[in-house]
């Protein structure tokens, strides 16, 4: 069996379909079959109550006219005249019998065809009056048989009627009112459902259209084939089209415009990052080679100042091996200069291998080894134990060696002389700091700080590279953290660094960040 | 007593003097041979496998075959494969370090070297007899 579904159409939108088409059809179909089943019922009602109504007052009618026809002949008691009244009444097709009775109730005559069984038969009783115009009639037959009651019933007739003929009339009533009903049904329930469809078409296209503009087809045009609603709504369909066509090329072309503009952004970007790093790995590469090109020629000069010394030394005299001393030395400040920068370009370099580890060992393995080195000096460190870093343990040693070496020396001068290292709590991210009460420096200059070879006090009074704290802001920035300082001169520098968490470690630098 | 012969493949002439200098203070006998360059270094090896030399002072900068390919070369050779090698160099180059010692190396100076460190390193592949002189 086919569904109403199926009847009228599936696919895209046979949802739509089935529920707009067929429920204006069922509506209209609905509507039809209540306006003509209950015409058709009210016709047939109406009709039946006519033919009943025709009967009732045939029959009545019937019997009155043969209870005057009657009168005289019972009247006089002319049996003929009674006879051939009844006869003319028998002649009437659906009249079965004819009775006629005295006023006791006696049968004086009958006429009667034969009865059918199956036939149903209807009834009717007239009285046969005795007097009709009474004045004139009294005055014809004065006292002549019923003195007190001249206008009493003389007799009764009684006429049985059969129904057949008229049932037979109400049974084609019938049929003709069901046919007619039929036919109208038929006729209002193709009518409906072409209207159904007719009305449906449109909107179904509209809705495909709309659904196609859905999935990206923004050429769609629903056909405009009335001037009704529907037919604006299709055409405020189609320019609602053209103007999504219209903003969505816009929308394109401003879109392109952005993605190229991006693009040749991208471009420039990449150039002068790829510029940068060029300059930049120049820049190490030329540190590089400058240290190392220059280290073998020094090496001669303080070789041929070895050579001088031995071979010429007792006749140079005491002021003669000074100089030579003194070339000696700076020859070695030199190496230790180039040394810095080749440390500088390692730690920009050196792969790391970040873990935890424990820097308050580490900071008292350096305090231990700064001790060593200068057994002589008094000096207290104060170490907080026990504070635990995620970094590259050479690094770190590189970066606590320059930076307790700093506070190590800048309390040179003093008897007293105290460094600490420990942590703030701080945000939740741990900030170490080395705290010495040294020479401290002027916070004027704080800017030159980390500039590689800029010093802040005279090699003679603290001699250095001043590459130390170049070496270790980028080992601290390498890790992906901060580092700044605190300075009072005369009184002491704090240098406070935080580490960044593991996870945000960068990886080498191309760009060698000097100044943070 | 000991007498060595030991290969200088040194093209600086400043270094040539320092280092020879070094040499001759060693406490023992040394036949020093020079070659200026790579080349002439490696053209010695081959063409005199019979007479090489105890050791060979190397330096890495050097024209044309630069002392790591020369070391490459000679261990690439049948008859002086397993000549020891101590590289005189003015660079601490990680790359160039761990370079050499895969290729085989009995130790890596500064150049000049000092003397005490030249004689460390020397005791320590050549047959020498307890503190001579």
């Amino acid at each position: 069996m086919p569904t109403l579904s199926q009847i009228f159409g599936s696919g895209l939108s046979g949802k739509l379909r089935s529920s707009f088409r067929v429920r204006l059809f069922t509506g209209i179909t609905v509507v039809i079959l209540i306006v003509c089943c209950s015409f058709a019922t009210l016709l047939f009602y109406q009709q039946y109550q006519a033919q009943l109504d025709k009967r009732e007052s045939e029959g009545s009618l019937m019997a009155k006219l043969l209870a005057r026809d009657v009168r005289l002949a019972v009247f006089s008691g002319n049996r003929d005249e009674i006879i051939l009244a009844a006869k003319g009444t028998m002649s009437l097709p659906e009249v079965q019998s004819v009775e006629i009775y005295d006023p006791e109730g006696l049968l004086i005559a009958r006429l009667a065809t034969p009865a059918d069984d199956s036939a149903r038969y209807s009834t009717f009783r007239e009285l046969i009056p005795g007097l009709l115009n009474v004045e004139l009639e009294k005055s014809l037959f004065v006292g002549k048989r019923w003195g007190s009651a001249p206008d009493a019933a003389i007799g009764s007739v009684r006429i049985v009627v059969d129904e057949s003929k008229a049932e037979a009339h109400l049974h084609r009533l019938i049929i003709t009112v069901l046919t007619a009903t039929i036919i109208f049904i038929t006729f209002g329930i193709l009518a409906a459902y072409l209207l159904a469809k007719s009305m449906t078409r449109p909107i179904i296209e509209l809705s495909e259209c709309a659904a196609a503009l859905k999935d990206g087809n923004d050429s769609v045009r629903a056909p405009i084939e009335t001037s009704d609603e529907i037919g604006h709504l299709a055409s405020s369909f189609n320019s609602m089209v053209d103007a999504i066509r219209l903003r969505t090329r816009d929308l394109e072309e401003a879109l392109e415009e952005l993605y190229q503009l991006n693009i040749a952004l991208e471009d420039k970007v990449a150039k002068r990052t790829s510029q940068l790093e060029n300059a930049n790995r120049e820049l190490e590469s030329f540190n590089y080679s400058a240290s190392h090109d220059l280290r073998a020629p020094l090496n001669r000069l303080t070789g041929f100042c070895e050579v001088l010394k031995e071979e010429y030394g007792d006749r140079l005299g005491k002021q003669g091996l000074h100089y030579i001393q003194r070339i000696a030395s700076t020859g070695d400040q030199m190496n230790l200069v180039l040394s810095a920068m080749l440390t500088l370009y390692q730690v920009q370099q050196r792969e790391m291998s970040p873990r935890p580890l424990d820097i308050s060992e580490l900071a008292t393995a350096v305090a231990a080894s700064l001790k060593q080195r200068e057994s002589d000096r008094k000096v207290e460190f104060v170490i907080e134990p026990n504070i635990i870093v995620f970094a590259d343990m050479k690094l770190i040693w590189l970066a606590l060696e320059n930076i307790l070496g700093n506070a190590w020396k800048f309390t040179k001068s003093r008897d007293d002389a105290k460094i600490e290292f420990g942590r703030l709590g701080n945000d939740g991210e741990t900030v170490c700091y080395v705290r010495d009460n040294g020479a401290g420096f002027n916070m004027e200059y704080y800017d030159k700080l980390f500039t590689p070879f800029q010093r802040l006090h005279n090699f003679e009074d603290f001699p250095g590279t001043g590459v130390g704290l170049a070496i270790v802001q980028r080992i601290i920035s390498r890790h992906g953290g901060r580092i700044w300082l605190e300075s009072n001169e005369g009184l002491g520098t704090t240098c406070y660094f935080v580490l960044q968490q593991h996870e945000r470690i960068k990886e080498p630098l191309a760009e060698g960040n000097i100044h943070g | 007593m000991d007498k060595f012969s030991l290969l200088l493949v040194e093209d600086n002439e400043d270094d040539r003097f320092l280092t020879t200098r070094i040499i001759k203070k060693l406490p023992f006998a040394v036949d020093l041979e020079i070659c200026k360059n790579g080349d002439d270094a490696f053209k010695r090896i081959l063409t005199n496998s019979l007479e090489l030399p105890a050791l060979i002072l190397l330096d890495l900068q050097l024209p044309k075959m630069g002392g790591i390919d020369l070391l490459a070369k000679i261990r690439g050779t049948y008859t002086a494969k397993e000549l020891p090698v101590i590289i005189l160099s003015s660079s601490d180059n990680p790359g160039d370090i761990a370079l050499c010692k895969e290729l085989g190396i009995s130790g890596y100076l500064s150049k000049p070297p000092e003397l005490q460190a030249l004689l460390t390193h020397l005791q320590m592949v050549l047959p020498l007899s307890p503190t001579p002189q």
